[in-house]
């Protein structure tokens, strides 16, 4: 079954590669509403989500000669997402980026007992730019702080202080969230 | 990274990793149209660059053509002409690396340089000869116009006329050093006429 699946996998990588219509279409539907989670993610608008990944799609499409198997196609493609979002956001809004924060107030993070029943998107869209793009890339796509740095042309010291900025902005939003909730239900 | 389960960062992840989300409008067609719209850019644009390097072809062969038409005289007065071909030679053996021949040319270079004034004649002197041919004698006057005009068929007389009252404009404007010694050598005849114009009586039978 599991051999079946990964021909049926590489046979649609194939198809791609001949820029075949029904192949993409098929890699559309599969994959579009997983994108455009991630497309959310980083921008908060639906529409000018949806733009990036129109460009992102084309940019898939057209350059998927350049995928030399190396690794998962969909990580590759999601790879693609990202990076037409973090441009679009680039291109479209200007991006502050605080100062350093002193090293030992990076490690005073402390962990509290938290109740899951919050809207992640809430949270996150109340991020500024630069704190979204930088958490997004280090808690989600899992990216490294040096491969963050290259990414959004900055230094791995500014990419640390956003994470810890965003962490904590986090949390206040959360907290201030579960106030309200507490108040409304009293 | 925390991977503990009870923070707020791994919360997030795994929501958005198991969200999906359904897309608002119809995405697939904007797709199509833009990929369709790449495709048929990338057609014209190489058709584009076919007609530029066919243009530039064809401009280049003809302006190669015609260069070489008018370059083509100016060769051949080149090599007509000895003085250029003698200051040519030095300059040529400055390619060869053998010593003989730079011995050879050195020596050529001595006698060249012994001889200049040779070379100054042999170049001044087909150009001093072309100056003069440049220049209009002005002695063809009376008797030699005369014969001339009448051995010219009547169709070119008209303009051949309008040619001779041009250069007797010109007469106007200049004093002719041959009617000026003639009137120096024959004062005694000429006699100045009522209208203030001097005028000389000859007999051309007794000459």
């Amino acid at each position: 079954m599991k051999l079946l699946f990964n021909n049926k996998k590489e046979d649609l990588l194939s198809r791609l590669k001949k820029q075949d219509p029904a192949a993409q279409r098929i890699f559309y539907d599969q994959s579009v509403k997983k994108f455009l989670s991630v497309a959310k993610s980083y921008i908060s608008d639906i529409y000018q989500a949806e733009d990036c990944l129109i460009k992102a799609f084309c940019k898939i499409f057209k350059h998927i000669e350049s995928f030399r198997g190396e690794g998962n196609f969909e990580g590759w493609a999601r790879k693609i997402v990202v990076n037409e979002c973090l441009n679009f956001i680039k291109s479209h809004k200007t991006v502050f980026y605080l100062d350093d924060v002193h090293a030992s107030v990076l490690e005073e993070i402390h962990e509290e007992q938290i109740v899951f029943d919050f809207n992640a998107q809430e949270l996150l869209d109340q991020l500024p730019d630069a704190y979204r793009m930088v958490f997004n890339l280090y808690v989600i796509e899992e990216y490294s702080h040096q491969e963050i740095a290259d990414t959004l042309n900055i230094s791995t010291a500014v990419s640390k202080t956003q994470l810890f900025r965003a962490k904590e902005k986090l949390r206040k939003i959360y907290f201030q969230q579960q106030k309200k909730l507490k108040n409304e239900h009293l | 990274m925390n991977t503990s389960k009870n923070n707020i960062e791994y919360q997030i992840k795994k929501q958005i990793q198991e969200r999906e989300i359904a897309p608002s409008r119809d995405l697939w067609s904007e797709i199509e149209s833009q990929s369709q719209n790449g495709n048929t850019a990338q057609t014209k644009r190489v058709n584009w660059f076919l007609v530029a390097a066919c243009l530039v072809l064809t401009l280049s062969l003809g302006a190669v053509l015609f260069l070489d038409k008018d370059n083509q005289p100016n060769v051949q007065v080149a090599e007509n002409n000895p003085a250029k071909e003698v200051k040519e030679n030095p300059v040529k053996s400055e390619n060869v690396n053998s010593t003989k021949v730079i011995h050879q040319n050195q020596k050529e270079y001595a006698e060249l340089k012994d001889s200049p004034s040779q070379l100054q004649a042999e170049t001044k002197v087909p150009e001093i000869t072309a100056e003069k041919k440049e220049f209009p004698i002005i002695k063809e006057n009376s008797k030699e116009m005369a014969a001339q005009i009448s051995q010219i068929p009547a169709e070119k007389i008209l303009a051949k006329a309008d040619s001779v009252q041009t250069q007797q404009v010109k007469k106007k404007r200049y004093v002719d050093p041959s009617t000026l010694l003639f009137s120096v050598e024959h004062k005694e005849v000429i006699e100045k006429t009522k209208g203030g114009s001097n005028v000389a009586t000859i007999d051309l039978n007794t000459k």
